[in-house]
């Protein structure tokens, strides 16, 4: 850092100690750089570190640090846990870390059937809390013990729940609180149990990639848990699996919560690291949901059915909740394991087809990155959120590659993503539209579209202030 | 660091130990820092080891401020080692040995100088010089032998003086010299002595090493571990039982295979066998209602978690309750990885959150069997003004009141 640099630090901090109680600022070397790395493994540039971490503690505190950035044309990253997967929380220029973090409270109205959390609230946790009271939270990411349900919203993302059985989480949001990028306060929505129909401001912001404000407050509605019914189903090849859940569709059976999958070569692995004899071809697991455990278990035989007509190698009715959880853990182990025992870096892609094509699009992921100049060579692996028809192809990239190597492999894996979604029709169902997804946005809904949304941020935020970079495409 | 090793090449190896993380981050659910501290990013597993990293290739290109190394230094003597992130990563596929990275960064602050905290440095001094870390006399260490008064002949042999035992009772330096903890070792002689066990305890213990692991200095702990395997084999020692599962953990996974002959348990273990052969008998009935916390170094780092319970649930009418977090989701007390020895930054003292759910549970005792574990509750007890409600009591203290 040289003096210049040195002397802005100096200068953001005592502002943000003007505005926050002076222990939740940080300006040391270290907590700069590592609040703003992500799950990728490239360092930052020297000028991608942030002069000063803050983590206010309302939403008044925000607004001040918002209305001193636009004053000092400072940008202002927001971050939850890093835990998203396309590079939004990382940011491209110098600028101020504001962590969420201390928004963490959570407040249940049983009698208004919502509840009311702070976006630093960790998805697990609220997942725990309103579940002692026998409810459900419909978003289940794979990072739930450290995502944060401000990143979950803004992505709108039910992660591994599948949407087409229980909507996707933006469905149950009532309302939000927001900091606009210039400081004014907003609130959004209701608290009646029916959302507003015609304009819904809380969709600017649900979903909105954080674009246009800060969520600081989240009220959702409290949905009751359901019961619960397992299965295990293996497939001789990948085709005929997909096959048996286009069936599901076609035939109309109640779609499961989740339905996940695993290519068999996957699949060994994570039987193996999990203790269990392998698996006897590709797997799907799924778990349908019901009021009632009979009506669950009656879903469950729906679905059995329709994958049956694919001559499945064995059906494994699971009704031991312990079973179920260790057969699902086989599915999420695989890429730390892969990770640690090649020493490469697992990045996996979300390519998302349509039903129609799910067959022939799994095929290519099983060979989605052959042919790459970078990438070519590298070892593929494939699980899915198959009910979702959403398709994870994993690659094992070198850590030993250099940072910019390694930028460039990221960057060769999200064009291949963009060509097989854009093949497709479809769109990022998981991970939000911008940041490494921009130059796909631009393709699937051309100029107008990408200006349409341009003309929106500069509205809200003519100074470009508010997590500047996502919408630009940075990487 | 021996000379055909050097610096640069322990540096390194820590480095491409550091990019094994795959920067999941999920440790962060798990440590006790976390729910300690404001929460920045560097007060947690993944930060610490991504400080390392950066530490490390910064100093290669000599860009770090003195300042940006007391950081560093600060950070990295931060964690309490318990264990949870190794845990974590380990179920979830990955398996880095974060700790052992974490204390290998420790290793290169103290050969760098830049490392550990100041009253650390005295805690080490004391090892070397007086064998404990407590600035104690060595000629001391036997004192707490006094409280059984001359009528109560124990058979208690002193090594190597007395001859040859069929069991050494290591004391540790903390029930050897702290004050509160001194009862926990006379608890431990007063049911050795019940069960008519031939047993001893070295006339010159000194301390097993584990704080300078701990610490990062490892040219003592080398001394350390020599010493005292040269003492136990030329004493023919057979098994060892500890007090602290720091001692345990540092003599079984530690030490080197000379020491592999010798039968080495942490004192639950034994007792609970001898409670399960029927030698240790208990009768009297304590009808009270306490929890177990599991010492990291018994539980996290040795899977030893229900030697303790079983003895517990030996004492007639004793009404265990679990807290919500227990077994390898035990929080940690906040007294391990050589912060015992000096201030690091709490918000909220771990010992206090802990007892808060000992509280939760109603319990009127929470049972340990960690004498750092003890004093970090027990200080919690006090300074919340909870005496009257939950007392801090150590295994061994509750058998010797049933017996």
């Amino acid at each position: 850092m040289n003096e210049t640099e040195f002397a802005k630090v100096e200068k953001v901090a005592n502002q943000l100690k003007g505005i926050v109680s002076e222990e939740f600022v940080s300006t040391t070397l270290f907590e700069r750089i590592v609040s703003a790395e992500d799950t990728y493994p490239y360092e930052l540039r020297e000028r991608e570190i942030p002069y000063a971490v803050v983590k206010p503690g309302s939403r008044e505190e925000i607004s001040e640090i918002l209305k001193y950035a636009n004053v000092e044309k400072i940008p202002v990253f927001v971050r939850g846990s890093a835990s998203q997967l396309a590079g939004s929380t990382r940011p491209h220029t110098h600028g101020i870390m504001l962590s969420i973090d201390r928004l963490n409270d959570i407040k249940i109205f049983e009698d208004y059937n919502f509840f009311e959390c702070g976006p630093g609230c960790i998805v697990a946790k609220v997942d725990e809390k309103i579940g002692e009271l026998g409810y459900f939270l419909p978003v289940h990411p794979g990072s739930r013990v450290i995502a944060r349900m401000g990143g979950t919203i803004c992505n709108n993302t039910s992660a591994h729940i599948v949407d087409t059985s229980i909507g996707k989480l933006g469905d149950y949001v009532l309302g939000v609180e927001v900091v606009l990028p210039n400081g004014d306060l907003l609130e959004t929505g209701t608290k009646s149990m029916r959302r507003p129909a015609g304009t819904d401001l809380t969709k600017f912001f649900v979903g909105g990639d954080g674009l246009l404000g800060v969520i600081t407050k989240i009220r959702m509605r409290l949905i009751p848990d359901f019961k619960y019914s397992y299965a295990v189903v293996y497939f001789d090849n990948v085709r005929s699996l997909t096959k048996g859940v286009q069936k599901m569709y076609y035939e109309k059976q109640p779609i499961p919560l989740i339905m996940e999958m695993m290519d068999e070569k996957t699949a060994r692995i994570g039987f193996e690291v999990k203790g269990m004899p392998p698996p006897p071809g590709a797997v799907i697991l799924f778990e349908s949901i019901g009021s009632t455990a009979e009506e669950a278990a009656i879903k469950r035989e729906k679905v059995i059915q329709s994958l049956e007509t694919e001559n499945p190698l064995l059906v494994h009715r699971i009704e031991d909740i312990n079973e179920w959880r260790a057969i699902m853990s086989t599915r999420e182990v695989i890429s730390s394991f892969l990770s640690q025992s090649s020493g490469m870096q697992w990045k996996s892609a979300e390519v998302i087809p349509n039903l129609k094509y799910l067959p022939e699009a799994a095929e290519e992921c099983e060979h989605f990155n052959e042919g790459l100049p970078i990438c070519g060579s590298l070892q593929n692996y494939l699980y899915a959120h198959i009910g979702a028809v959403s398709l994870h192809p994993g690659i094992l990239v070198p850590r030993d590659w250099d940072g910019e190597k390694q930028r460039e492999a990221y960057t060769e894996l999200f064009e291949r993503e963009a060509e097989l979604t854009l093949k497709y029709g479809g769109c990022g169902g998981e991970w939000g539209q911008f940041s490494k997804r921009t130059s796909f946005f631009i393709r699937r809904y051309g100029k107008v579209g990408y200006e349409f949304v341009k003309s929106i941020k500069k509205t809200v935020d003519p100074n470009n202030i508010l997590n500047p970079g996502i919408l630009e495409g940075y990487r | 660091m021996n000379e055909e090793y050097s610096i640069e090449d322990f540096a390194n190896n820590l480095l491409d130990g550091a990019t094994r993380c795959r920067s999941c981050m999920q440790c962060y659910s798990v440590c006790p820092l976390v729910e300690s501290t404001y929460g920045f990013s560097t007060q947690g597993p993944y930060g610490i080891l991504r400080s390392i990293y950066h530490g490390i290739k910064r100093d290669f290109d000599e860009s770090l401020t003195v300042q940006d190394r007391q950081v560093l230094r600060n950070i990295l003597y931060s964690c309490t080692t318990c264990g949870a992130c190794d845990i974590k990563c380990r179920t979830s596929g990955s398996g880095v040995s974060v700790v052992e990275l974490i204390e290998g960064g420790r290793k290169l602050l103290v050969d760098e100088m830049v490392g550990p905290l100041k009253n650390q440095k005295t805690a080490l001094k004391s090892i070397w010089n007086r064998g404990n870390p407590y600035g104690m006399p060595a000629a001391d260490r036997l004192d707490w032998l006094k409280s059984f008064s001359e009528k109560e002949s124990l058979s208690c042999k002193i090594v190597p003086d007395d001859g040859e035992v069929d069991l050494l009772l290591y004391v540790g330096c903390t029930a050897s010299y702290e004050k509160s903890i001194q009862d926990v070792a006379c608890s431990l002689v007063t049911l050795l002595e019940h069960m008519k066990i031939n047993y001893g305890i070295l006339k010159e213990e000194e301390c097993c090493g584990s704080p300078a692991n701990r610490i990062g200095d490892n040219r003592l702990f080398s001394d350390v571990s020599y010493k005292n395997t040269k003492k136990f084999i030329e004493y023919g020692v057979k098994h060892i039982i500890t007090i602290s599962p720091h001692c345990y953990n540092t003599f079984v996974n530690e030490y080197t295979d000379s020491m592999k002959e010798i039968k080495i348990q942490h004192y639950t273990e034994f007792l609970s066998d001898m409670m399960e052969d029927g030698r240790l008998d208990i009768a009297k009935e304590i009808a009270k209602k306490i929890t177990y916390h599991d010492p990291c170094y018994l539980g996290k780092k040795n899977n030893i978690y229900d030697a303790p319970r079983k003895l517990l649930k030996g004492i007639p009418a004793v009404n265990l309750v679990e807290m919500k977090r227990n077994r390898q989701d035990s929080l940690c007390c906040g007294g391990g990885g050589g912060r015992m020895w000096d201030e690091v930054e709490e918000v909220t003292r771990l010992s206090e959150i802990r007892l808060r759910e000992a509280m939760d549970v109603d319990a009127e005792i929470i049972a340990t069997a960690c004498p750092w574990c003890h004093i970090q509750l027990q200080d919690a007890v006090q300074d919340t003004n909870n005496e009257s409600k939950i007392v801090v009591k150590d295994i061994a203290e509750i058998l010797v009141e049933a017996l």
